[in-house]
C-alpha cells in the first residue's frame, strides 16, 4: 500500500527543527537541537539513558512545551495548532505494552484513525485504512485477536499498523525494537524503512548503533541534552564518538558480506576486545 | 490466542441495542406483574399502553394505581438505578484503566451518605435527604479533583485515585460520627436503612429528576465512547492520537459522577453493581466501549431489577439492596473469575 497522506506533504521537509531548547515544566533538559527529516527520510536519534531522547520526542509531538526556538510539522507550527490537528500530520510509535483490558488488534489500530470521525463513529474509509495497514504489514491473521495476548514484536507491529492507519507524514518511533527477539528486531526494522518509502518521514530513537548504521539515511548522537553529531551513518558513528557517548571502548569495523549478489561492505560496531586473546577476526 | 467468541460477534451486531432495549422493557412489565396483588403480564401492558397514549383507562383502578403509582415507579427506578450505576461503573473503570475501579472511587457514595446522614440528623425527610445525598455526592467529587488537580505528578490517574480513597474514608469516619450522635432511636434506624439501600417508597415525583440525569449523562457518555477507547492507552500514546486527555477525562467523570449521585440519592448505598456488572459486560465483549456501554447499561438495569424483585418479594420484610447485590453479585463474579479465559479481563 502506498503511505498516503491528505495533509501537506507538498513541504519538503515534513519536519524541521530549529535551535530548540526543550524539556519539562520547571526543568529545561537540553537546547540547541537542530534537526529535519525530509520525505522518505530515516533519521536515528541515539544516546546514552537520560540524555533526553524521550524528552526531545516529547515536545516534537507537541506533548510538552517549547521552551525556545521552533519545531514546524507538516506545516504547523508547534504551540500554535491543535492536538487534534497536530495528529494528522504526525503519529507515535511507542515502546509496546500490554493494555490493562482486552481490546482486539483491530481496535488498537483504529485508534489512529480517531481525528478523522471526529465526534461521530468510524467511517467505512476508516475501517478500510485499518484492513490495509494490517496487510501491509502482513498481520490481517491478527485483526481479531486481544491485543495483550500477542508476543512484543507482533504487538509492535501492531503499533506501527496504527501509525499507517493515521496516515501523518511524520512517524515518530521511540525504541520501538527494545526487549525484542533478534528476528522481530529485524521484521521491525524493515517495517521502519518501509513507511520511509512509501513517503513517511521517520525519526526514530534507538539505543543500537548497528542498526543505525544499517537502517537510517541520518543519524543524530545525543548528549546532555545537545546535539553531539548529526550527518550520515558512516560519517557520524564513528568509534571515537561512539566511545565517548557511552563511555565505553568501541570500535566500527568494516564488515564484507558474501552472499548470492555478490558482496558488499557494511560498517559494525564491536566493543573493542579487553581480553586480546579472544579477538575476534572480521575479515571474511 | 483468543478470538472473538461467537457471542461477541452477536453483540456486535447493529441490532444487539435494540434486542438489548426489548430484553430490559419486557423484564420491567414481568417485575411490574409480580408481587402480592397479581396481574397478568398482558394486563400490565394493557394498562402500560393505555396510560402511555394518554388514552381512558377500562381496567380496574387498583390496577392502574398499583402500575403507575407502586410498582411501576419502583421498577423503573430500579431500571435507572441499575443502568447509571453501571455504565458509570464502565466509564470510571476505562477512564482509571483499572477493573477493581468502582463508582465510588472518588467518593461520590461516602459524600452522598454524608449528605443524606446530615439530612436525616436534622430531621429532614424526602426530597431533603435526596437533594443532601445529591449534593454531598457530586461536591465530594469536586473536592477530590481539585485537590488531586494541585498534585504535580507523573501519574494524574493514579494521583486522582489516592486522593479519592484518602478522602472516601474520611468521609466515611464523618458518617460514622454522625451516626454516633444520632438519635438511637429515631434517627439511627434510618440511618442504617439508607446506607444499605432501597428503592422502597420510591415515587413517580422522583423520576422526573433521576431519569432526565440518568438519560442525558448515559447519553454524553455515548457520545464520547469513541474518545474514551482512546483514554485506555497511556496517555501519551492518547495525546498523540490527538485526545485532549484532561479535558475528557474531565468530561466522563463529570458525567459519570452525576448519573451515580442521582441514584445514589434515589436508592442509597447499592455496592457491587458499578463494580461487577461492568466487569461481566467486558468479559462478554471486550473492553471496547462502543459495545461495552450498551451492553453494560441493560444488564446493569436487569440486574438491579431482579435484585430489586428478590428484595421485595423473598421475605416478608423488605431485604436491603445492598445486601441482596453482595450476597448474589460475588458468587456470580466469582464464579466468572473463576471460569474466565485468560487474559479477558
Amino acid at each position: 500500500m502506498p503511505y498516503q497522506t491528505d495533509a501537506v506533504s507538498a513541504h519538503d521537509w515534513p519536519l524541521l527543527v530549529h535551535d530548540l531548547a526543550y524539556g519539562y515544566p520547571g526543568r529545561r533538559i537540553g537546547h540547541d537541537v537542530c534537526l529535519s527529516v525530509a520525505t522518505g527520510e530515516v533519521v536515528a536519534v541515539l544516546g546514552p539513558n537520560g540524555c533526553g531522547k524521550s524528552t526531545l520526542f516529547q515536545t516534537i509531538l507537541g506533548l510538552l512545551p517549547v521552551y525556545a526556538g521552533e519545531v514546524r510539522v507538516g506545516g504547523h507550527v508547534l504551540g500554535q495548532v491543535s492536538r487534534a490537528e497536530l495528529a494528522r500530520v504526525i503519529s507515535y510509535v511507542p515502546q509496546a505494552q500490554p493494555l490493562a483490558f482486552s481490546l482486539a488488534v483491530r481496535e488498537v489500530v483504529l485508534m489512529g484513525r480517531t481525528q478523522r470521525w471526529g465526534w461521530g463513529a468510524p467511517q467505512a474509509a476508516d475501517l478500510l485504512a485499518v484492513d490495509d495497514a494490517l496487510a501491509s504489514l502482513g498481520i490481517s491473521a491478527l485483526a481479531d485477536t486481544v491485543f495483550s495476548e500477542l508476543s512484543g514484536g507482533e504487538r509492535q507491529l501492531v503499533l506501527i499498523a496504527r501509525a499507517l492507519a493515521q496516515a501523518a507524514p511524520v512517524v515518530v518511533l521511540d525504541e520501538p525494537t527494545a526487549s525484542l527477539d533478534f528476528g522481530h528486531q529485524l521484521r521491525v526494522l524493515s517495517r521502519i524503512r518501509q513507511l520511509a518509502k512509501g513517503g513517511a518521514s521517520v525519526l526514530w530513537a534507538t539505543h543500537d548503533p548497528d542498526h543505525a548504521l544499517a537502517y537510517a539515511d541520518r543519524v543524530l548522537l545525543l548528549k546532555d541534552g545537545g546535539v553531539m553529531a548529526y550527518g550520515a551513518p558512516a560519517t557520524v558513528l564513528t568509534a571515537d564518538r561512539l566511545s565517548a557517548l557511552y563511555g565505553v571502548a568501541v570500535s566500527v569495523a568494516q564488515a564484507t558480506v558474501i552472499d548470492v549478489n555478490g558482496s558488499s561492505q557494511s560498517a559494525v560496531c564491536v566493543p573493542t576486545a579487553v581480553d586480546t586473546t579472544r579477538s575476534v577476526d572480521l575479515t571474511p | 490466542m483468543l478470538r472473538q467468541s461467537r457471542l461477541q460477534r452477536t453483540l456486535a451486531h447493529p441490532w444487539s441495542g435494540l434486542g438489548l432495549a426489548l430484553a430490559v422493557v419486557l423484564l420491567a412489565v414481568l417485575a411490574i406483574a409480580w408481587g402480592p396483588y397479581p396481574m397478568s403480564a398482558l394486563e400490565v401492558w394493557q394498562v402500560l399502553a393505555t396510560g402511555m397514549l394518554g388514552l381512558p383507562q377500562s381496567a380496574d383502578p387498583l390496577q392502574v394505581a398499583v402500575v403507575f403509582e407502586l410498582r411501576g415507579p419502583r421498577v423503573l427506578a430500579a431500571v435507572f438505578v441499575g443502568a447509571a450505576l453501571a455504565s458509570a461503573g464502565a466509564a470510571y473503570q476505562s477512564v482509571f484503566r483499572n477493573p477493581l475501579v468502582s463508582p465510588d472511587i472518588l467518593g461520590v457514595a461516602a459524600g452522598a451518605a454524608l449528605g443524606a446522614m446530615l439530612a436525616l440528623l436534622f430531621g429532614w425527610a424526602g426530597t431533603g435527604i435526596q437533594v443532601m445525598a445529591f449534593m454531598g455526592g457530586v461536591s465530594a467529587v469536586v473536592l477530590v479533583y481539585a485537590v488531586a488537580a494541585r498534585v504535580r505528578s507523573a501519574d494524574p490517574v493514579l494521583v486522582l485515585v489516592l486522593v479519592g480513597v484518602v478522602l472516601a474514608s474520611l468521609f466515611g469516619a464523618a458518617v460514622a460520627l454522625v451516626k454516633t450522635i444520632a438519635d438511637p432511636q429515631q434517627q439511627l434506624p434510618a440511618m442504617t436503612f439508607w446506607l444499605l439501600g432501597s428503592l422502597t417508597g420510591v415515587e413517580a415525583s422522583q423520576l422526573w429528576w433521576l431519569g432526565p440525569a440518568v438519560i442525558a449523562c448515559t447519553a454524553i457518555l455515548w457520545v464520547l465512547r469513541w474518545k474514551m477507547n482512546v483514554l485506555l492507552l497511556a496517555d501519551s500514546e492518547a495525546q498523540s492520537l490527538g485526545v485532549s486527555t484532561h479535558q475528557l477525562r474531565l468530561g466522563v467523570i463529570a458525567c459519570a459522577t452525576m448519573m451515580t449521585a442521582a441514584a445514589v440519592a434515589t436508592a442509597g448505598i447499592v455496592g457491587w453493581v458499578g463494580l461487577v456488572v461492568p466487569h461481566m459486560a467486558r468479559v462478554m465483549v471486550g473492553a471496547s466501549l462502543p459495545r461495552l456501554l450498551p451492553l453494560a447499561l441493560a444488564l446493569g438495569a436487569a440486574f438491579l431489577l431482579i435484585v430489586d424483585l428478590l428484595a421485595r418479594s423473598l421475605t416478608a420484610v423488605e431485604i436491603p439492596l445492598g445486601v441482596l447485590t453482595a450476597v448474589i453479585g460475588t458468587p456470580l463474579f466469582l464464579w466468572q473469575l473463576l471460569s474466565q479465559r485468560r487474559g479477558a479481563v
